[in-house]
């Protein structure tokens, strides 16, 4: 989780339980009206932006792997841990990539500070 | 036609090109397009091929009759407009007739030029340049014609040489100047042609100038006489010394024309109800003679026939490439120039020209075309060129990678790179083939089609095609994740992952990997929703916004005023914003919320209809005999049972069939994967039929006696397609790769008891099948399976299920 830079402060918002996002799915949240998408991995949970920027397909409800996920609508598809569009141009936007870790049972969201 | 439309006069690759763009643009604008010659617009680049015997007369049609029809292009063939008055608008045909247009386009092309010889209307002296003279001279190197002469070595004359060539015919080249191709090649270069030329087995005299053609004792063709006096013997004379514009009809219309028909930077001519393009158009004092300027002319014709503002075409850079023969050269714009960098041994030749401002105005590579693509592209460009060296250096090991995206690839039909990525990854084209079917990259003269499959390739992400990995990421095919599963007695894609790799990398392949541990292991398979797409995880079709649509099953097509109530209950009470007859022969709720499908599944009381799965789908039926006064066979009970018998079983493919009651086909089973028909005595059963983004009319299987009979055999045809389709391969692709009669031995030789097997396995795979996956909402397999982190599924009492009225019968 790159993101998670070391100088920025972050506040951690609860969003839901850990065992309602099965392993290789995603389930979405809704933080301060923003759709973000949460992944479970072997590698633990990752958080990104829930729309796609292609046409704002929902991202939670794509096919997941080792560290991308696929959006379902036309198969743009993103690295998880950088938010990086993978296979496309240079200039395509990336997802932002946000820490969530999981304290009880409870995955947190690490929302910048403004 | 009406005056508002377009006239297009001249059907040859620039007519065909003008027509494309017009139509890409503007959906409606009445077009006619007149043919002088009988046939369609056909690709004349690859008269070549037809000369070499690697390419059939039937096979050069542009595009096929149904693309005319579909588009509403009027063609009329085999007729020439014979007079033209632009300011009234109107074109004289040669039968009398009068067309008139809002605006024209005049693409009449060129005729072969001939020069003005004594002995040239001989028998036995061809021009190359249409179907009527490749069939002339490949018969006459049939009727045995010992000795041919073609007369000029550019490119045309060179490919008729190979032609003839091949066709076991000795052949000498009569070339006026020093060096063959002198247009495109300097010295060296053509110095290393030569003997290229020469390895082929074909003579060449250079800086012989043809006198006269001789006749021999049978009025025939029999050699000629060059102006050093010397003879040469021939049987056959093919004439490729270049081309002429045909302008008759635009000149006599008043309109400018020089060695060409005169056009501005928009294509139009002097008359500005009038465009010209191809070969009959003088573009800045340039008549281009090759394909590539064409597309580029007829994308501004067709701005400005519509009046449109678009960029203005500023001239074209020519190339050339020697095709057919295996000798590898390609040149680009200048051959000569200010400042050269050659780099060459024994072998190769390659030059890049700069100009004085150092900027590339020319290519030309012969031996060794590597990086072509990217040099023609430098040129095409007028790219400033600091180290032109390293440039050649850089460009023998770029590859399909390095090229930019508007780098155009094919140019035969102008498509770029981006295009043919863009038909991978945005039209989901999965092979070369259909790439090169939906683009028509590399269909011209397949100069290209390396690069083209190198593209594919990379936008699909490495998959080779030659084999078809079903994981491109672990390179697995479908025979090895088979013999995976079977060896190592998996039961799911974890294991299968776990045991090759397969699905870990990009996990597209996820959904493949489930068909094939599903089909394989069957009633041991162990479901895990993380490697089934979104549809298949809640039992619905995922729309653009998000939400989803809802399709109960409706069998043959047959339902009851009971459900169309409980339907149209449903619909109000959770006002969906669509209900929809589908052309399924059943009905769509569409718009519904991931969190809304279980309680409206309940209230339906309706099992899945599978329409958003890689599975069985419907069974359309027609009235048969219950009502028709033609049916023969009883259309509506056996779908219904047909439906019954495959539904909820999850194929390669989706798999769609139809029982029509007679051949009249109201069900539309000539189209279907399984389609069965009624005939007088029993029924017909056609499979691999299609009517989606392909059209294909099945292939007949079987003709049994008895209901039963058709449906068992559907059902070991489908049992067949389930285990040997490859992953999202339809049964009209199936059937056409694996052969009608492979597949007519396994599901019918009943001696060989393969049948017998293929329906105990059917059997199997029946009974291990969720025939209702919409049950799920009395049993999610997870807390959130129709909601988010953030909502809940909505709650709903449940309604005990009413005894299912029978259908109407
Ligand atoms: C609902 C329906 C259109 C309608 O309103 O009538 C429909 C809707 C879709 N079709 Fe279809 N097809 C529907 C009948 C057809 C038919 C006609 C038929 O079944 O007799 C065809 C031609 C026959 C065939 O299957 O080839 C058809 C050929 C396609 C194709 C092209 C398949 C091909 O290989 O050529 C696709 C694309 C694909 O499968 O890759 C497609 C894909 C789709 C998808 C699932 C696209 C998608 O992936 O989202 C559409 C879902 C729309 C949505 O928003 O839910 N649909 N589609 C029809 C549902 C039938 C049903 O009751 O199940
Ligand atoms: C054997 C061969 C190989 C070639 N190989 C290549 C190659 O590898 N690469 C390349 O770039 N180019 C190649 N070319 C050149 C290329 O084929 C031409 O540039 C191109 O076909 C020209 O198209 P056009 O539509 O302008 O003209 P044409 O093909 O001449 O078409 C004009 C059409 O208009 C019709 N017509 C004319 N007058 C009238 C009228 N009054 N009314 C109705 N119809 C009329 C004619 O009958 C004709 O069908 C090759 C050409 C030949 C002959
Ligand atoms: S297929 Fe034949 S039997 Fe069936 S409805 Fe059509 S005409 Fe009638
Ligand atoms: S909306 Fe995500 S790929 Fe199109």
């Amino acid at each position: 989780m790159t993101a998670f830079a070391d100088t920025e402060t972050v506040t951690w918002i609860a969003v839901g339980a850990a065992a309602d996002v099965p392993l290789w799915e995603g389930r979405r949240v809704t933080v301060e009206g923003q759709r973000i998408a949460v992944f479970h991995t072997d590698a633990g949970f990752h958080a990104v932006d829930g729309s796609c920027p292609h046409k704002q397909g929902p991202l939670q409800d794509g096919l997941v792997a080792d560290d991308c996920v696929t959006c379902p609508l036309h198969g743009w598809r993103f690295s998880l841990g950088t938010g990086e569009r993978i296979g496309g141009g240079p200039d395509d936007p990336s997802l932002r990539v946000y820490p969530v870790i999981v304290h009880d049972g409870e995955l947190m969201l690490g929302l910048p500070d403004e | 036609m009406s005056s508002t439309g377009i006239l297009v006069i001249g059907g040859g690759i620039a007519g065909q090109a003008v027509v494309e763009e017009l139509r890409r643009r503007d959906a409606q604008v009445p077009l006619t397009m007149v043919c002088g010659e009988q046939a369609a617009p056909y690709d004349r680049v690859r008269l070549s091929h037809l000369l070499a015997g690697e390419a059939d007369a039937s096979e050069l049609q542009l595009r096929p009759d149904a693309w005319y029809e579909d588009r509403q292009v009027e063609l009329l063939l085999g007729r020439t407009v014979t007079a033209l008055d632009p300011d009234r608008g109107t074109a004289t045909l040669d039968d009398g007739r009068v067309l008139s247009f809002e605006q024209a386009a005049v693409t009449t092309g060129s005729d072969a030029l001939m020069p003005p010889l004594p002995g040239l209307d001989l028998p036995g002296v061809h021009a190359f340049r249409d179907p009527a003279d490749c069939e002339a001279i490949t018969s006459a190197a049939a009727a045995g014609v010992k000795r041919a002469a073609v007369i000029g070595g550019g490119l045309l004359g060179l490919e008729a040489a190979y032609g003839l060539v091949q066709r076991g015919v000795e052949v000498t080249v009569v070339h006026l100047v020093d060096r063959l191709m002198e247009r495109q090649l300097d010295a060296a270069a053509g110095a290393l042609l030569l003997p290229a030329i020469q390895a082929l087995g074909v003579e060449v005299l250079l800086e012989h100038a043809t006198a006269e053609l001789l006749p021999g004792d049978d009025g025939r063709v029999a050699g000629m006489r060059f102006a050093s006096g010397a003879e040469l013997p021939a049987d056959l004379v093919v004439v490729s010394i270049g081309i002429r514009s045909r302008t008759d009809l635009a000149r006599a219309a008043g309109l400018d024309v020089n060695r060409g028909v005169v056009v501005d930077d928009r294509l139009r001519t002097s008359h500005p109800r009038v465009v010209s393009v191809g070969e009959c158009a003088e573009h800045r004092g340039i008549v281009h003679g090759i394909v590539a300027p064409i597309h580029e002319q007829a994308a501004v014709a067709a701005d400005t026939l519509l009046g449109l503002t678009g960029p203005a075409y500023e001239g074209s850079v020519p190339t050339a490439k020697l095709k057919v023969m295996g000798i590898d050269l390609v040149t680009a714009g200048a051959a000569t120039g200010p400042r050269e960098v050659i780099n060459a041994d024994g072998d190769s030749y390659r030059k890049v020209i700069v100009d004085a401002d150092g900027r590339a105005i020319g290519a030309v590579l012969v031996g060794d075309t590597r990086g072509h693509e990217l040099l023609t592209d430098v040129v095409k460009r007028g790219k400033e060129v600091e180290d032109a060296l390293a440039l050649l250096v850089e460009a023998s090991a770029a590859t399909a990678e390095d090229l930019p995206d508007d780098a155009q690839v094919c140019n035969c039909n102008g498509v770029c790179k981006g295009e043919i990525l863009d038909a991978v990854r945005v039209d989901g084209c999965a092979s070369s083939r259909e790439v090169m079917a939906r683009t028509r990259a590399g269909t011209g003269c397949g100069s290209c089609k390396e690069l083209v499959l190198d593209l594919v390739a990379l936008a699909t992400g490495g998959a080779d095609e030659e084999p078809a990995y079903l994981c491109p990421c672990a390179k697995q095919t479908r025979e090895q994740l088979v013999a995976a599963v079977r060896e190592g007695e998996l039961s799911s894609v974890s294991e299968l992952t776990a045991a090759c790799g397969a699905g870990r990398d990009c996990g597209a392949c996820k959904p493949g990997l489930a068909y094939v541990v599903s089909e394989v292991a069957a009633s041991r398979h162990r479901e895990e929703r993380h490697a089934r797409f979104i549809n298949d995880r809640v039992h619905a079709n995922i729309q653009k916004d998000g939400t989803f649509s809802v399709i109960p099953r409706i069998r043959g097509g047959v339902t009851t005023p009971q459900e169309l109530r409980r339907i149209a209950d449903v619909a109000e009470r959770h006002e969906v914003p669509m209900v929809k007859i589908t052309g399924g022969q059943r009905i769509d709720l569409l718009g519904i919320r991931k969190e809304a499908l279980p309680r409206i599944w309940e209230e339906l009381g309706m099992p899945s209809g599978h329409a958003y799965a890689k599975s069985v789908r419907t069974v359309k039926t027609c009235v048969g005999t219950d009502f028709c006064r033609f049916g023969l066979g009883d259309a509506i009970a056996t779908g219904i049972e047909l439906e019954r018998r495959m539904e909820g079983l999850y194929t390669p493919h989706k798999v769609k069939a139809a029982v029509s009651g007679c051949p009249r086909n109201c069900a539309e089973s000539y189209v279907k994967d399984i389609g069965v028909v009624g005939i007088e005595g029993g029924w017909e059963i056609y499979v691999g039929g299609a009517a989606g983004s392909t059209i294909r009319r099945g292939d007949l299987l079987a003709t049994v006696a008895t209901r039963e009979d058709a449906i068992a055999v559907s059902l070991t045809f489908l049992q067949y397609y389930r285990e040997h389709g490859e992953h999202l391969e339809r049964t009209h692709r199936f059937v056409e790769r694996v052969g009608l009669e492979t597949i007519q031995a396994a599901v019918l030789d009943e001696d060989s008891g393969e049948p017998e097997r293929l329906r105990e396995r059917f059997a199997i795979a029946k009974a291990a099948c969720d025939p209702d996956p919409w049950l799920e909402r009395h049993a999610p397999v997870n807390p959130k399976q129709f909601a988010e982190l953030d909502t809940e599924p909505e709650p709903f009492t449940v309604i005990p299920p009413a005894t299912t009225p029978e259908p109407v019968r």
